[in-house]
């Protein structure tokens, strides 16, 4: 039989308990919609589990005065039916809403979702573009600030420490002026791991119309979700329009073109990319250019 | 005229439906039986390559592992699993484990042990050395001359051409000749159930073998020419099933599972997991057709050349019997005088091919509809008017000298369709300009009913109603979760006028079960083994009319049966049940009521299909939406409603799977890109659509209480709709399918 051991602390003191012993063959899991699959596939049959799911500690969303806290444990059905979430950054409900299936959505974790740090994951590109940082215990007890970029590597791998956990996720309440959207590719409607994800944060007054400020990550165009200067250049002192939206869609063919070339994909995506560019177009401008439904 | 029925007809519910969404059914997965040993076997990860060594050493010495079987230890008979009775013969070239692996999934070896875990453990320790050889993953590679051969001195494993008249005068002199090359994917089964087996040796010598499957008799005669032991010692149960569609019809596991029974003296469960099932299962044959058709300017068609070559994967099985049926379906739609079907099947490096719902009439239906389609567009056409000047009509003979095609009634549903779907006005709308545009599409498909014409398809059942009032039909019947049973149950209750509830219909055990000449296989079970039911309760009732005149004194004339109840229709006070009626038999007569009966199919109409559809393309993306499916089925007659439409619903999905997403994907070294869901993606809910379902019931003669097949019929026309609904869309053309985003925005940008 096998000699995994599984711990379940239920409060932080415990699961910093949990990491003072913890080793190379320690895992941490929550939801564990990735780390079951990957236990059975790379055939691991000793070692210690942490389980963080008992921790209700850190299942929450709060508000203070410049931040949003999400606790580690919130699951991503919790975070894309957030009103706090919905109003301070849609792009992250959006992107929460369309991860996996319903049934994985109820069990997944947003931190699960960031230290699992594949190259498509869903909620990373929207707390890119805001400049999330994570807060992370270690086993000596100490709690410390780190940004979502310096975390996470990409192609699967993150680098905490063994004796490292996530327990919050922070980012900053931006102004009312600022508009956010997340728009995925898959090879499919829903359930569908993204080919594409993007996600778009920018100042735009309705008043003043113009664009600044804009924030463009894109996933699953390289090992992990990048930031794109020239997408954002393409937004940037500009009005909302149709021509707008054209000059915004070729950018990101342009990007897609620098990002992936000569790879087998490319062909397909620097154009497909085009109704990600539309998707999150409307979600951002829908009610001053009209045509979203076309 | 039509018949007014009691129980035909009606939407009974299934036997077991609370049993299995309760989840208290047991599956072949739940068993437990003491000392059981569980396996699991090891499968190649090289595509084509000679096995130099296998260090088998590290697994044996596990705590737990009973013993580890390599190619060393198995009997080398070759078998082909195909096989359903002695008497016909397909090329052997399978093996329980095989010394030279010919695709990724192919059995390199198996580990016993005493629980699962160590199963797995046990398997990730055994070392395999490979000498690879050359690598072939399409037919085109395979027809190459003087490439590596996978089997013997060629790669074509099969052709045969199949005609009537002679199409290549009339194509050659032809004004003219519409011609496409359509190819179709290897597609998965993707059975909820994977594949599972338990067996256990007795002190007798004895195997028993519990397997979901599809055909008993089949399974025991392939355990006994794998294993050259005697076919009688052998008894096969048929289980719970938890899904088919094909994949379980050749017996893969069960040879295997009973020889580790044998072998380690205890029972044993033989369990495959998701990968396995795709990669080392079976699968739909991957097929490019070339279809050549010359029509007048009117669009009658005037000949049709079929050139088929199939991709049959790394091992015989049904490698004839595919591109067969995919022929014999040519000839049985449209009426044409002059035509050709070439079918030639080719051994790749890749999964194997064997049956899969449908038995090669996606494939040629995919080609020839998608042809159909371009022919109109050419003509500037309706489609769907174009069809209906060139349909067979009831009746009408098979120009091939195959069986007659019955009460063929193509014609009504495509009449039926185009009023329902409002085809004609949805057709003529202008396209839209923007991102999304919609499409309309038709297809039509063909079937058979059984093996009648072809194959030897009959058979036994015994039927006896008990003096506890129950009536009891038995055969070799195997409930594939479509609802045999209860079909069974309605057919012989509509007889004997007694409630379905009252008749109890065991499946197939190879010790109890009379013999049945084909299982589950080739559109028969309602045809045939409902036509057998039909008549065993025809005699049974005669034989209870018969005896109970005698007990009651009266004419048989003046015998009635109505309700579950039996009577003299001049003493309406003495009403008995068919229980009371039979003790009376037993203790006055010493007589019995049970009759045996071999049922011969007396004939294998066509049954057809018409699907009309309309689709959502996103052009920026590719991504493909199905509005909206309209099936409209020729059945002849439904004998439960409730389960035709389950079919058709069924059997749509698995078309749009073909159409739009499910392929397994093998690059150019044999390897396996789809090896669970999370690539091999099947429609899932939120894509699926609602599929309406019409009906034209006007009965076929031979077939009980007018009832033909549907549950292949339903899994053909509704891609090739998919693909001409798409191509209407866009005017582009699309022939490969499925129609995956790349292709679809490919298409687009070829168009310009």
């Amino acid at each position: 039989m096998s000699e995994i051991i599984i711990k379940t602390p239920d409060n932080l003191e415990a699961l910093i308990e949990c990491l003072v012993c913890a080793n190379e063959n320690t895992g941490l899991i929550s939801g564990g919609t990735d780390f079951v699959i990957q236990l059975s596939q790379r055939k691991r049959y000793r070692g210690t589990i942490i389980d963080l799911s008992r921790i209700n500690d850190l299942k929450y969303v709060k508000e203070d005065k410049d931040v949003i806290r999400i606790g580690s444990g919130t699951t991503l059905t919790d975070i894309s039916e957030n009103k706090l979430i919905k109003k301070y950054l849609p792009s992250l409900s959006q992107a929460a809403g369309q991860v996996g299936s319903t049934q994985i959505r109820n069990r997944g974790t947003i931190a699960g979702n960031i230290g699992n740090a594949s190259p498509c994951a869903d909620t990373i590109p929207p707390l890119m573009s805001v400049g999330a940082s994570l807060k992370i215990v270690s086993g000596e007890g100490k709690i410390y600030e780190k940004t979502i970029d310096e975390v996470v590597i990409g192609s699967g791998r993150n680098n905490l420490k063994f004796d490292e956990a996530i327990v919050e996720i922070v980012f900053p309440k931006l102004s009312n002026d600022y508009i956010s959207a997340f728009a995925k590719l898959g090879t499919r409607k829903a359930v569908t791991i993204s080919k594409i994800n993007a996600a778009v944060a920018l100042k735009y007054s309705p008043k003043e119309k113009l664009i600044e400020d804009a924030k463009v990550y894109l996933g699953a165009l390289g090992p992990k979700s990048f930031r794109s200067e020239i997408v954002e250049e393409a937004l940037n002192n500009k009005i909302p329009s149709k021509e707008l939206l054209k000059y915004f869609s070729k950018a990101l063919t342009k990007q897609v073109d620098i990002s992936i070339a000569g790879r087998s994909s490319q062909v397909y995506k620097r154009e497909a990319i085009k109704g990600i560019g539309h998707d999150i177009f409307y979600k951002l401008f829908g009610n001053v250019v009209p045509g979203g439904d076309s | 005229m039509k018949e007014k029925f009691k129980y035909i007809g009606k939407s009974i519910r299934k036997h077991d439906v609370k049993e299995k969404v309760t989840g208290k059914i047991k599956y072949a997965g739940d068993m437990k039986l003491g000392g059981m040993l569980y396996a699991k076997m090891l499968l190649s990860d090289a595509a084509h390559a000679n096995i130099i060594n296998i260090d088998t050493s590290k697994a044996e010495a596990l705590k737990g592992v009973v013993k580890v079987f390599t190619h060393r230890d198995v009997p080398k008979n070759y078998y082909n699993s195909h096989k359903w009775y002695k008497g016909v013969d397909f090329p052997r070239d399978e093996l329980i484990l095989t010394e030279k692996v010919r695709h990724v999934g192919d059995r390199v070896a198996i580990v016993v042990a005493k629980d699962m875990e160590t199963v797995e453990r046990a398997l990730s320790l055994i070392k395999v050395e490979y000498e690879r050889l050359p690598v072939i993953t399409s037919i085109e590679d395979a027809m190459k001359e003087g490439t590596t051969y996978i089997h013997g001195l060629s790669n074509k494993a099969f052709e045969k051409t199949i005609k009537c008249g002679d199409s290549s005068q009339i194509l050659k002199e032809a004004e003219m000749v519409f011609e496409d090359v359509i190819t179709t994917p290897k597609q998965h089964h993707a059975a909820m159930e994977t594949h599972i087996c338990v067996a256990e040796q007795d002190s007798f010598g004895n195997i028993t073998v519990w397997s979901p499957c599809q055909v008993v008799f089949q399974v025991q005669l392939i355990i006994a020419e794998a294993l050259d032991i005697p076919l009688d010692n052998i008894r096969v149960i048929k289980t719970i099933m938890g899904g088919s569609f094909g994949g379980k019809g050749q017996p893969i596991l069960e040879p295997i599972c009973a020889f580790l029974a044998m072998e380690t003296g205890k029972p044993v469960q033989l369990i495959t997991d998701r990968t396995q099932s795709i990669i080392g299962m079976r699968s739909r044959n991957a097929s490019k057709i070339c279809v050549k058709t010359a029509v007048d300017h009117e669009g009658k068609i005037l000949a049709r050349n079929i050139d088929a070559d199939i991709d049959i994967g790394a091992y015989y099985t049904n490698g004839s019997a595919v591109p067969m049926a995919m022929g014999k379906k040519s000839f049985r739609m449209y009426k044409i005088k002059d035509q050709t079907f070439n079918g030639r099947s080719y051994f790749t490096n890749t999964v194997v091919g064997g049956a899969c719902r449908g038995y090669g009439s996606p494939q040629i239906h995919a080609a020839t509809e998608i042809n159909i389609d371009n022919i109109a567009r050419g003509l500037h056409m309706d489609p769907a008017e174009l069809r209906l000047k060139n349909f067979v009509k009831p009746y009408d003979k098979d120009p091939t000298g195959g069986p007659d095609l019955g009460n063929a009634r193509v014609i009504d549903c495509v009449e039926r369709g185009m009023k329902v779907f409002k085809w004609k006005k949805k057709r003529s709308k202008a396209k839209a300009k923007g991102r999304f545009v919609r499409g309309f599409g038709m297809a039509c498909a063909v079937h058979g009913n059984g093996y009648h014409g072809a194959y030897p398809d009959f058979i036994t059942m015994t039927m006896r109603i008990t003096n506890d009032n129950a009536v009891v039909l038995k055969s070799a019947i195997h409930d594939q979760g479509c609802g045999t049973v209860t079909t069974m149950k309605q057919i012989v209750g509509e007889v004997l006028d007694i409630h379905p509830d009252k008749v109890i219909v065991p499946q197939a055990d190879t010790a109890f079960s009379p013999y049945d000449s084909a299982g589950t296989q080739a559109s028969r079970v309602t045809f045939v083994c409902g036509g057998g039911a039909k008549k065993t309760a025809e005699l049974a009732r005669e034989e209870l009319i018969a005896k109970s005149s005698v007990i009651l004194d009266c004419k048989e004339d003046n015998i009635t049966i109505k309700d579950g109840f039996i009577w003299n229709v001049e003493d309406e006070e003495n009403k008995f049940t068919f229980g009371e009626m039979v003790v009376k038999i037993q203790n006055e007569l010493e007589e019995d009521i049970e009759v045996t009966h071999t049922y011969k199919s007396p004939a294998n109409p066509g049954v057809y299909a018409v699907n009309f559809v309309e689709v959502e393309v996103d052009r920026f993306t590719g991504l493909v939406k199905v509005i909206d499916v309209l099936a409209v089925h020729d059945i002849g007659q439904a004998i439960n409603r409730d389960f035709v439409e389950g079919q058709i619903q069924g059997g749509a999905h698995m078309s749009i799977g073909l159409a739009l997403s499910e392929e397994i994907k093998i690059d150019r070294m044999g390897r396996v890109g789809t090896l669970n869901f999370s690539k091999y993606h099947i429609i899932n809910a939120p894509d699926m659509p609602d599929v309406r379902v019409e009906l034209i019931e006007e009965g076929e003669a031979l077939g009980p209480f007018g009832a033909k097949s549907v549950g292949e019929v339903c899994a053909a026309a509704t891609a090739p709709a998919i693909i001409n609904a798409i191509n209407d869309a866009l005017d582009i053309n699309i022939t490969d399918l499925p129609a995956t985003p790349e292709r679809v925005l490919k298409a687009i940008r070829e168009k310009g």
